[in-house]
């Protein structure tokens, strides 16, 4: 029954019924209407490489702002406060900028398709079949998240039959995915991107009000839970027992911000797909700059509503282990709580909607990337090289929808973790942390070989889970992986990424030393030194990448020091 | 080649719908019918949030309607033929 009787917050009106049905309507309508501009692989995998600079990066913020990023986030600045907020600053900002304007002219001038198939022109098949598997498998289960968050979602809210959700919705994806591909997933992840904005930024309007301001607002987390530093963003870093997530400062600079960040924005094919349809590498560079500055600007709708959260709720949230306890909401219910109590018929409908938005934006992202990567980096290579264009396009059609169903038998998997985001943080780690050494190794050292390349990729992967293993089954290690038995679980996931990382570089340095490096002619135009970077297209000031990136390290800079 | 309809013409037609919508709900709460059980109900966001998208959309649709544009591209290549082209 889709309607159930479950321990739903609210009701919805007819107006709201109609608003998300509209939604549903939109979304395959767009879906149908561009099947007929997605006729070859080209189209289909990377949209035919025309998309502007506005909507490449729209597309590439809407594909990482799933409900994994709103509702993961928001419940994880219950649990730990506004250092969540890093997540959107410093375990972004430098890293999208990096991207734009270092990483891109490599990925564009050797015209790959994915990050997988930059490592085999660099590396060889052995690191491209490494990478494109456990990148498949990451995908997928990257899109159980966003199902169970959906689930929750219109559980908590609509009562709804949580089962019934996860098919109607996946089902949706699926075919708007499979009938235009990746130009179908970028249109609707531009009107996903609107939708999400409108419909959640009336949480902080109201809740600001409601809580008299920012300064109140501080004032009231602060009297509501004495002795715990849930509003400084640095201020509690000095030392993991003093702030709630139990994380040193070093965890969230060189864990989070440099080997997860760097990882997952520069390297998850997921975020890089949406640049690299861009009609030029000059739109590809704006467009991640404009990215970064809205990636900056998201904690408005998430993170505050997660304090909005702790400072006017009656109640306290609890873990996910919770979850089913009558009476009782968990971290992850932050959000939609947050919607149900300020949202009356009419925007709660397109609340609720932005929330599936989210859900979708995050899974078509996964899809679209799971189907290159597929068609691309295993089938072709692997499975049937020689086939003709039609075949590899009929291919990604159906790996689309094969691709939503696998994902919905990984939804289930996440509920036995304390926190979405930490589940995320988790995967991150064990498959895209190693794959940001090796690529960048790769870029900018001519002298690592394909057996570095192959080895110091395996060697991350293996560490990551090494150190996974160690802490489940024998929890004191946590004082030697995270230096501190206080860390909870996101510090033991920033540190565990980091040693990843390290341990994935020093292999590859180390194996690269000790074997013969490729001639030089191979190595062009995939090099730093031996490609030769194109010359800045306009002549506008205006439209200089350099000129807006300084501004969004100027502006993040800022945002540092004022919520220090 | 088929020319493809931007997609800020459907942002534009979608939100003007959705403000038509909470426009409407708005006023029947600021009637009196309901509202009062949600917080801050006495700001009457529905009415704020419900104009604010109406003007948005039709900002939108009518910057991007694609048949004028259409249209005018059409006279515009009409005009930059030579007469012995037409």
């Amino acid at each position: 029954m889709l309607f159930g009787t479950g321990n739903r917050t609210m009701v919805l009106s007819p107006i709201d019924v109609i608003i998300i049905a509209l939604y549903f309507v939109c979304v395959l309508g767009l879906g149908a209407y561009l099947k007929q501009f997605a006729g070859t692989s080209n189209d289909f995998f990377m949209a035919g490489r025309e998309m502007t600079a506005w909507i490449a990066g729209l597309s590439f913020i809407s594909a990482n702002l799933g409900s994994l990023e709103m509702m993961g986030y928001a419940a994880a600045t219950y649990q730990y406060g506004i250092v969540i907020a890093h997540a959107y600053w410093i375990a972004a900002v430098p890293a999208i900028l990096f991207l734009a304007l270092v990483m891109l002219p490599f990925y564009y001038i050797c015209n790959t398709h994915s990050v997988p198939g930059y490592l085999q022109l660099r590396y060889g098949e052995g690191a491209r079949s490494v990478s494109a598997v456990s990148f498949a498998i990451m995908t997928i289960l990257m899109s159980g998240i966003n199902m169970y968050s959906m689930a929750v979602i219109l559980k908590v809210i609509l009562g709804w039959n949580i089962h019934l959700s996860i098919w109607v919705s996946s089902l949706t994806v699926g075919i708007y995915v499979m009938a235009g591909g990746l130009l179908s997933a970028i249109f609707n992840e531009v009107l996903q991107f609107v939708l999400i904005w409108l419909g959640c930024l009336v949480i902080p309007v109201a809740g600001l009000i409601e809580a008299g301001g920012w300064s109140n607002l501080i004032h009231r987390i602060d009297a509501a839970f004495p002795g715990q530093d849930f509003t400084h963003l640095w201020r509690g870093l000095g030392s993991a027992a003093s702030n709630p997530m139990g994380v040193h400062w070093t965890g969230i600079v060189f864990g989070w911000g440099i080997a997860i960040s760097f990882g997952y924005w520069t390297t998850d094919f997921l975020v890089v797909q949406r640049v690299l349809a861009a009609k030029s590498l000059h739109s590809a560079q704006l467009g991640t700059i404009l990215g970064a500055f809205l990636k900056m600007m998201v904690p408005l709708i998430v993170i505050v509503p997660g304090l909005l959260a702790l400072a006017v709720l009656p109640f306290h949230l609890l873990p996910e282990s919770f979850a089913g306890t009558p009476g009782v909401h968990t971290y992850n219910e932050a959000l939609p709580l947050m919607l149900a109590r300020y949202c009356g018929p009419g925007l709660l409908g397109l609340g609720v909607t932005a929330l599936i938005a989210g859900f979708m934006s995050g899974m078509a992202g996964n899809i679209t990337a799971f189907a290159t990567v597929w068609t691309y980096d295993i089938y072709q290579p692997l499975i049937r090289k020689a086939a003709n264009d039609k075949h590899y396009l009929k291919m990604g059609r159906w790996c689309s929808l094969l691709g939503v169903l696998i994902s919905i038998g990984t939804a289930y998997l996440v509920m036995s973790f304390s926190s979405i985001i930490v589940y995320a943080q988790m995967l991150f780690g064990f498959f895209i942390v190693p794959m940001f050494g090796t690529v960048i190794l790769g870029m900018l050292w001519k002298r690592a070989t394909p057996a570095g390349g192959l080895w110091g990729l395996v060697a991350g992967i293996l560490t990551a889970c090494g150190l996974w293993l160690w802490v489940k089954f024998d929890p004191g290690a946590l004082r030697y992986v995270a230096f501190s038995p206080d860390a909870k679980d996101m510090a033991e996931n920033v540190y565990r990424s980091m040693w990843t990382l390290i341990v994935n570089v020093l292999v590859t340095v180390v194996v690269s030393l000790s074997t013969r490096p490729r001639p030089e002619w191979k190595l062009r135009n995939l090099v730093y030194g031996l490609t030769p970077l194109p010359k800045e297209e306009s002549t506008s000031i205006f439209r200089n990448p350099l000129l807006w990136a300084g501004g969004v390290a100027v502006a993040f800079v800022a945002l540092n020091v004022i919520f220090w | 080649m088929k020319k493809m309809i931007p997609v800020w013409f459907f942002v534009g037609v979608l939100l003007s719908l959705y403000g038509v919508l909470i426009l409407f709900a708005g006023i029947g709460d600021f009637a009196g019918r309901g509202g009062a059980r949600i917080a801050m109900s006495q700001l009457h966001l529905q009415l704020w949030w419900g104009g604010a998208l109406l003007v948005l959309g039709l900002v939108y649709t009518l910057r991007f309607w694609p048949w004028t544009h259409d249209q005018n591209q059409l006279l515009q290549e009409e005009s930059s033929r030579t007469p012995k082209e037409r």
